[in-house]
């Protein structure tokens, strides 16, 4: 079978900087993938190169086959690439709803589908993206990169500076995408042991290189290669 | 697709006008006819701030809402005067309907070839090149004495009677009716633009262009579109205003009504349509108010104005306006 998301050798980074090196990474329909490693490693930056937002010095990145790697950003999203930046990077003076409109095509996830997956958007889906809480912000940021119906979702530290109970919500939608089965999930994320049980599959990176490519069960049943790949102890989340 | 939110005062940090005191709306225009009714012999005054507010309106499409600060409007305005004002200087196309739509696809032309250069820049590059480009128009018209009349201006314009009927009359009715209902007509236009997905996007530009682009919007292209429309419109208001004075000046193209037609906007409000309503006849009387007070000095107090205004009301007097119908609002529940 192959790869929907497939990485060759791939250094990428801002102008002359290189930030990632020589990663290889290859994602099949349905798979979840959580990248893991400490700040400045080049989690962030390995999506902005998947999205297009850096410079690809070298190697190459294909999405269903076809090479996307020196496409322009909205190519890639319009070829299926949908992306959840960190930032969240709502437009504050579209209300919710415009929100999801501009970015919305064709396929299963419709704007009234964000708002049945997201029912605290449906009701204030009047309200502007400025008057919403961060948490509120984020549901529409993962419901605005939906909207695009991608096949594969890049999410950018999802849950940072949330709620516990905000996270469980947005939590239990990740769940439900990865259940449906089909998209690529690929979850960069702080809380490690969160992430490393929603996703079945970890890659952990260190000055832009993969130090750990395999099953999450192997990463969080092993105290000892949890500490030496994160520089931390089982305690994580 | 469910109904479009009504922004037509969304303004960039404040809430729009409530549902029930949407009346509100037609006061500008109520006041126009009634200003009209009262003292029709202002007619030639209210035609041109009504000529400069459809200008001011095309131009906040840009700077209001897809964030494209742009000295150079005139440009397009000023192509639209002249070729309205040729065609029928020459007795080749007199119908003002006929002369307006060949203006403004002339001026949307000349939009595109100028948004497809300038708009692969940014910033302080694209604000030099919208300059450069209206003089570069300015002075084509300035050095073809032949065709355009030069520094003179272009004289002897004559236009056939509006849609077979209406005489343009030295009174000015008749370019008081017509230039009211093609501000109208624009506005409408414009509203239902800005409020449509594509108008979305453009607001989108304004306030993130990377999140666009990542989001499938080929954003260049977007802003060509916006850019074009924007200078349709303003040959738009250039073809009205050669119908109603039945004279085109040389100054239409000039870099001075670019940053007057920029600054009325600033004065108003942008990226809210009615900012220009409200910027064009305050700037037009202060501008003769202190042009008689002062004559000297007048560019001064001008000034002055405009610095307490970007210092204390950076939305401009609509902002103001609305901030404190939001306070009266809040203090009277209901």
């Amino acid at each position: 079978m192959s790869a929907v998301l497939d990485l060759c050798d791939v250094t990428a980074g801002y102008g002359p900087t290189v930030i990632i090196e020589n990663l290889s990474l290859a994602l099949q329909a349905g798979e979840v993938l959580a990248v893991l490693g400490r700040n400045g490693v080049g989690k962030s930056t390995l999506m902005k190169t998947i999205v297009g937002q850096t410079r690809l010095h070298r190697g190459e990145v294909h999405l269903k086959g076809e090479s996307i790697g020196r496409l322009p950003s909205y190519r890639r999203a319009l070829s299926g690439i949908g992306y959840v930046p960190q930032e969240r990077d709502i437009f504050g003076t579209l209300t919710i709803e415009e929100n999801l409109r501009i970015s919305a095509r064709s396929g299963r996830w419709t704007v009234e589908a964000i708002f049945e997956l997201f029912p605290n958007l449906a009701g204030r889906r009047r309200n502007r993206g400025d008057e919403i809480s961060g948490g509120e912000q984020q549901m529409l940021s993962i419901g605005r990169a939906l909207v695009g119906n991608p096949s594969v979702l890049l999410l950018d530290e999802p849950m940072e500076g949330l709620a516990p109970v905000i996270i469980d919500q947005i939590l239990k939608v990740l769940h439900t995408l990865r259940s449906a089965g089909g998209l690529v999930i690929v979850l960069v994320e702080q809380y490690a042991l969160m992430a490393l049980e929603f996703a079945p599959r970890t890659i952990v990176l260190d000055r832009g290189r993969a130090i750990f490519d395999g099953r999450s069960i192997e990463l969080s049943g092993n105290p000892e290669l949890m500490a030496s790949c994160l520089g931390l102890s089982g305690s994580l989340a | 697709m469910t109904r479009p939110t009504d922004t037509a005062l969304p303004g960039k940090g404040m809430p729009a006008i409530p549902a029930s005191k949407r009346w509100l709306e037609a006061v500008p225009w109520l006041l126009a006819l009634g200003t009209y009714a009262a003292a029709p012999q202002y007619a030639p005054l209210l035609t041109q701030i009504f000529v400069m507010i459809l200008f001011a309106m095309s131009l906040d499409l840009l700077v209001g809402y897809t964030g494209i600060v742009t000295l150079g409007h005139a440009a397009q305005f000023g192509t639209g005067a002249y070729v309205a004002g040729i065609l029928a200087a020459r007795g080749w196309i007199t119908d003002p309907t006929m002369t307006a739509v060949i203006a403004m696809v002339a001026a949307g032309c000349i939009g595109l070839f100028f948004g497809s250069l300038m708009l692969r820049t940014k910033g302080l590059a694209f604000l030099m090149l919208s300059v450069a480009s209206g003089m570069f128009l300015y002075e084509i018209a300035n050095k073809a004495t032949g065709i355009t009349g030069g520094d003179d201006g272009l004289q002897g314009v004559v236009f056939s009677p509006l849609l077979g009927l209406w005489e343009f009359d030295f009174r000015g009715t008749t370019a008081f009716f017509y230039s009211f209902v093609m501000l109208f007509l624009t506005f409408i236009f414009l509203r239902r633009v800005v409020n449509s997905p594509f108008g979305w996007s453009l607001r989108g530009l304004r306030e993130n262009d990377l999140r666009m682009s990542a989001i499938g919007c080929h954003n260049y292209r977007r802003r060509l579109t916006a850019y074009t429309i924007a200078s349709t419109l303003a040959g738009l208001a250039g073809a009205v205003q050669a119908q109603c004075t039945g004279f085109v000046a040389l100054n239409s193209l000039s870099f001075e009504l670019s940053g007057a037609v920029l600054i009325m906007l600033i004065l108003g409000g942008s990226g809210r349509l009615y900012g220009a309503m409200f910027g064009v006849p305050i700037y037009m009387f202060a501008q003769d108010y202190l042009a008689k007070r002062d004559p000297t000095n007048w560019f001064l107090w001008q000034g002055i104005i405009l610095l307490i205004l970007v210092l204390f009301a950076r939305g401009g007097v609509l902002s103001l306006a609305e901030r404190g119908f939001h306070a009266c609002c809040r203090r009277r529940p209901g």
